[in-house]
């Protein structure tokens, strides 16, 4: 009998090991493809020192959800804006407001989306981490602000905006780093 | 209140700021608008917010059953509505969503809500969400809190922490419904969060 639960048990040890050794393979391969997003709970002081200190010529903070259709909808464009002006420097720090316990759902949002610098995910979407970012900001999702050097607030909107307004804001931001520059 | 530098230069862009909010909600000292509008609760039954006011005023929360916010709030919420319910200040929850857009806020799903977590009160569809737009109500969850004379005395969120009810420091209406009672003047009249915003039914009227 005593043998029987050994044998059992090298059996089912052998099986371990190979499923341990399939999933070593599997997720080996998805590291290949894309690397898990990391996603940082953070205070709004901290997100404020973050902005404060963003040397990048403009710097785009965009809140968003998980859950929240609009957030979900212009997400694409919002990437196709940073594949577009990253060079250029503008920097996208995303801001999640979704719930810390929902950290999961946040990592495998942006990884099926293939968003591989993660985003930032506050602790408490209260008054503080409005005012952090713009006092006259209503608190609705999605919203987004842009900011010079220093954490200048240049330009901010709520609600969903199309590539177009993204576009036409980063380049206008971008021009007016770009002037202040030559005249140095 | 701490007032920092990032603070005061989002101040400057104030007409920036106007142009982009959604709309204007009811400034304090405001009459109670559409106090008559008839709305359907829970259970089918027509009811406007002037059959709702108590002998202290009134407290009308827009909420919803869908959003993450209201959902992290929820407990807290009911608690402080039953507990002034008890008290003489008449109570509403109106969902003002579009049930179209959003199914789990149809009047099945807020009956069964109300059920659940035990309502004392009304909590009534804005059918054409035409209440929502007559307080400027933009969010879930937004409170408006009405003294005895039906005049607004408190407008805002829930309190300040809205995941962690072991963290709240502020608990902003149960303070404002406590001064309320007691007949002094509310500390904090005005408040905010980051909320859903209201899933309003298209081509609603708008005041």
């Amino acid at each position: 009998m005593a043998c029987q639960v050994e044998r059992n048990i090298r059996g089912a040890g052998l099986w371990l090991l190979l499923a341990l050794l399939a999933l070593a393979a599997s997720s080996g391969c998805r590291a290949r493809n894309a690397v898990a997003p990391s996603v940082c709970v953070l205070a709004a002081d901290k997100l404020g020192e973050r902005i404060q200190q963003s040397t990048a010529p403009v710097t785009l903070v965009h809140v968003w959800a998980t859950w929240c259709e609009p957030c979900r909808e212009e997400f694409p464009e919002l990437l196709r804006v940073r594949q577009d002006y990253a060079s250029r420097g503008l920097e996208l720090i995303l801001v999640s407001a979704d719930s810390p316990d929902a950290r999961m759902s946040v990592e495998r949002f942006l990884a099926e989306r293939g968003v591989r610098s993660g985003s930032c995910l506050i602790d408490n979407p209260n008054a503080a981490f409005i005012d952090t970012l713009c006092t006259n900001w209503s608190g609705a999702l999605p919203a987004s602000f842009f900011f010079a050097p220093g954490g200048r607030l240049q330009r901010w909107w709520e609600g969903k905006a199309e590539y177009a307004r993204y576009r036409e804001a980063s380049e206008q931001l971008l021009e007016q780093v770009q002037k202040k520059e030559m005249t140095k | 209140m701490k007032q920092s530098g990032l603070n005061l230069m989002a101040g400057g862009l104030l007409l920036l700021g106007l142009s982009a909010s959604q709309g204007m909600a009811l400034d304090l000292g405001a009459k109670m608008p559409s106090a008559d509008l008839k709305m359907t609760n829970a259970v089918g039954k027509s009811m406007s917010l002037a059959d709702i006011k108590g002998k202290e005023g009134a407290l009308v929360i827009f909420t919803c059953n869908h959003c993450p916010f209201v959902k992290a709030w929820q407990d807290r919420m009911v608690k402080i509505a039953n507990t002034y319910a008890a008290k003489g200040v008449g109570v509403a929850f109106v969902n003002a969503n579009d049930p179209v857009a959003i199914p789990e806020d149809d009047l099945d799903h807020m009956r069964q809500l109300a059920e659940t977590k035990g309502y004392t009160f009304p909590y009534l569809m804005d059918e054409t969400s035409a209440v929502a737009h007559a307080f400027g109500a933009t969010r879930t969850p937004e409170a408006f809190l009405f003294d005895k004379d039906g005049k607004l005395v408190y407008h805002g969120t829930i309190d300040d922490s809205t995941y962690d009810a072991a963290k709240v420091t502020k608990p902003y209406v149960e303070n404002a419904l406590a001064e309320l009672v007691a007949g002094k003047a509310i500390s904090e009249p005005e408040t905010k969060s980051v909320g859903c915003t209201i899933k309003f039914r298209p081509n609603a009227e708008k005041p």
